[in-house]
């Protein structure tokens, strides 16, 4: 079965996110649109960044256009609806704005080559994506912009597809250490006790845990920088230490230095901002993480090309990715392998 | 003095006379000072599509390596007249004028963060905004009615930019980067963005970004509200702030 058909089966929406910029996520979304034209699926599409511009303007590397089919739906920034080719019939002009200018809803009509600019604000993007599928759309792809994550939480998105590549370092080893540590963030484990787990989502605010389910929320106004002083008013009694918000490198090393090592909960892996080396010091010391929604992770596509001018073996580099990540299914997009 | 009528379509560097094309380069290679050396220098020009290429200076620099300053005619054209640069487009006020519109539209002080932040030490650009004094005849937002600006300084990490404004409950977050060598400005600033995200405030902040090599649409690209570069004044800032404050309800 085709990745698509498998993706339309299971969700509504997607999220194409990148480990860094030109990891090839314009090329996995191409590939996406290419796999339902074939299967008659109808595609939703919009972007958190800006994409199908032909030059990159940090890198200013050549990049991929994006090339759509009838009756594809698209919501993207007014001004950019002159710069493609596309014939686009507008449905709709939101309330909602891109950096570009307010956001549009178009039909294609004709194909040809379109550009993609959405909301980045990621509230936003969610409420484009039930506009698109109220229009019609089977499934809606969402492409993220640069290395950001949060598109991907599942708050926004069902499902998402990881674009990695050579771009991430010049060492083979590093790309696919990397590569490994973010989707291990992404599928940390989830909390099993679904009460609590309820309980949790609705109270929506850092706090503790007893072993008798009682939340106890400090009068903090966010969880940032303050993990010691969650840890000082934890008690033999606690069981949980819940951060509603973002996870920094060095709250992690408060949670692992305190004195009850306390399992953390958050929302879900687009909340942990630490690198590799730090987190991993921090579940050696045994410090526990667990999230209240897991990130379904569909495919890794990845680009051995890095535009800085090397290149890895794809298969080298899926066979070591592949040890590293389990089952999770791999995709060299350029190269077909 | 009557002018030669320029060709905005072909437009050349000028140097001595129009469409002379003369540019003045320089660079250090990685070889020893000497004749081998000039030749070197003049065949990468012309490689680079300069005609004429000449070595005005060069200086053995030790270590084997050799810095040249070059001149050569340059054989390329711009067509100045198709050039479309996105910036931010509003008609700016000056600082009455965003005092006026905040006491009449928005009814409260609103308040602004900023900082350098990551490995950045390089304020010159936030305090041009920012303080009190201000540059080039500007005066910073610390000095307007209606705005409490908060400059955090130097070096500042993400994550305390972020408790801060939650703290203060910010209206505007301004990020200065100025350090912007390899790239290193681009993962500090999408960290910054998913990070409000995470704590669920992106979409009650205005954030901006500003530095001499941050353009508007490279900011926006990155997830942005704005970005200014160089040449900007506090009041273009402050204006874009209060009209977006207003346009996106968050008054």
């Amino acid at each position: 079965m085709k990745l698509i058909e498998k993706l339309n089966l299971q969700y509504n929406s997607i999220a194409i996110i990148g480990l860094a910029k030109n990891a090839g996520k314009t090329v996995t979304l191409n590939y996406l649109i290419e796999e339902a034209y074939e299967s008659g699926i109808k595609l939703g599409l919009t972007s958190t960044g800006r994409d199908g511009e032909r030059v990159d303007i940090v890198t200013d590397t050549d990049k991929p256009a994006i090339y759509v089919t009838v009756d594809t739906l698209i919501a993207t920034a007014k001004s950019l609806l002159d710069k493609g080719d596309a014939r686009l019939e507008i449905l709709e002009s939101t309330a909602y704005t891109s950096p570009m200018g307010n956001i549009v809803i178009c039909r294609v009509k004709e194909e040809g080559n379109i550009q993609l600019a959405g909301p980045s604000v990621a509230d936003e993007i969610q409420k484009i994506k039930r506009k698109l599928i109220g229009y019609g759309a089977d499934l809606v792809i969402i492409d993220g912009a640069i290395d950001r994550r949060a598109v991907s939480s599942p708050h926004i998105t069902d499902a998402c597809i990881v674009s990695t590549g050579a771009v991430l370092s010049r060492d083979i080893h590093k790309v696919v250490a990397q590569t490994a540590y973010y989707i291990k963030l992404m599928t940390l484990p989830e909390m099993t006790d679904k009460k609590l787990k309820t309980r949790l989502g609705e109270t929506g605010k850092t706090c503790m845990i007893d072993e008798n389910g009682n939340i106890n929320c400090p009068n903090i106004k966010t969880g940032l920088g303050r993990v010691k002083t969650l840890t000082t008013l934890t008690s033999e009694d606690t069981r949980y230490i819940y951060i509603s918000g973002a996870v920094t490198s060095s709250m992690l090393m408060d949670l692992a230095n305190a004195r009850h090592k306390l399992p953390l909960v958050i929302d879900d892996g687009t909340r942990i901002f630490s690198d590799y080396q730090n987190f991993n010091h921090v579940i050696r010391k045994g410090v526990k993480i667990f999230v209240l929604n897991p990130i379904k992770i569909e495919a890794i596509t990845v680009n051995p090309i890095s535009p800085l001018g090397y290149s890895f073996s794809s298969r080298e580099l899926t066979t070591l990715l592949r040890a590293a990540i389990g089952d999770i299914p791999i995709l060299d997009v350029l190269g077909g392998e | 003095m009557a002018l030669e009528k320029v060709d905005l379509t072909k437009v050349k560097p000028y140097g001595d006379t129009l469409n002379d094309g003369k540019v003045q380069l320089s660079f250090t290679l990685p070889i020893p000072y000497g004749d081998e050396a000039d030749e070197a220098a003049k065949q990468l020009l012309k490689k680079m599509g300069f005609s004429e290429p000449s070595v005005v200076f060069s200086k053995d620099l030790g270590v084997g390596y050799t810095f040249f300053t070059m001149y050569g005619n340059s054989s390329y054209t711009v067509d100045y007249t198709k050039i479309e640069v996105p910036k931010v487009d509003l008609e700016f006020m000056d600082k009455y004028g965003v005092e006026a519109f905040i006491e009449e539209n928005i009814k409260r002080e609103i308040v602004v963060i900023g900082a350098c932040t990551g490995s950045d030490a390089h304020t010159v650009g936030i305090d041009a905004i920012m303080n009190m004094k201000g540059f080039d005849g500007h005066y910073g937002l610390e000095r307007y009615k209606g705005i409490e600006a908060i400059n955090l300084g130097s070096q500042v990490p993400n994550e305390e930019l972020v408790a801060k404004a939650i703290e203060l409950n910010a209206d505007a977050i301004l990020v200065s980067q100025v350090v912007t060598q390899k790239d290193v400005h681009i993962p500090n600033l999408t960290q910054l963005v998913e990070m409000l995200e995470a704590e669920g405030i992106r979409k009650k902040i205005i954030l901006i970004a500003g530095g001499p090599r941050i353009s508007h649409e490279l900011a926006q690209e990155l997830g942005y509200d704005a970005g200014f570069g160089s040449g900007s004044y506090a009041s273009h800032v402050a204006t874009f702030i209060v009209k977006q404050l207003v346009d996106r309800k968050l008054v």
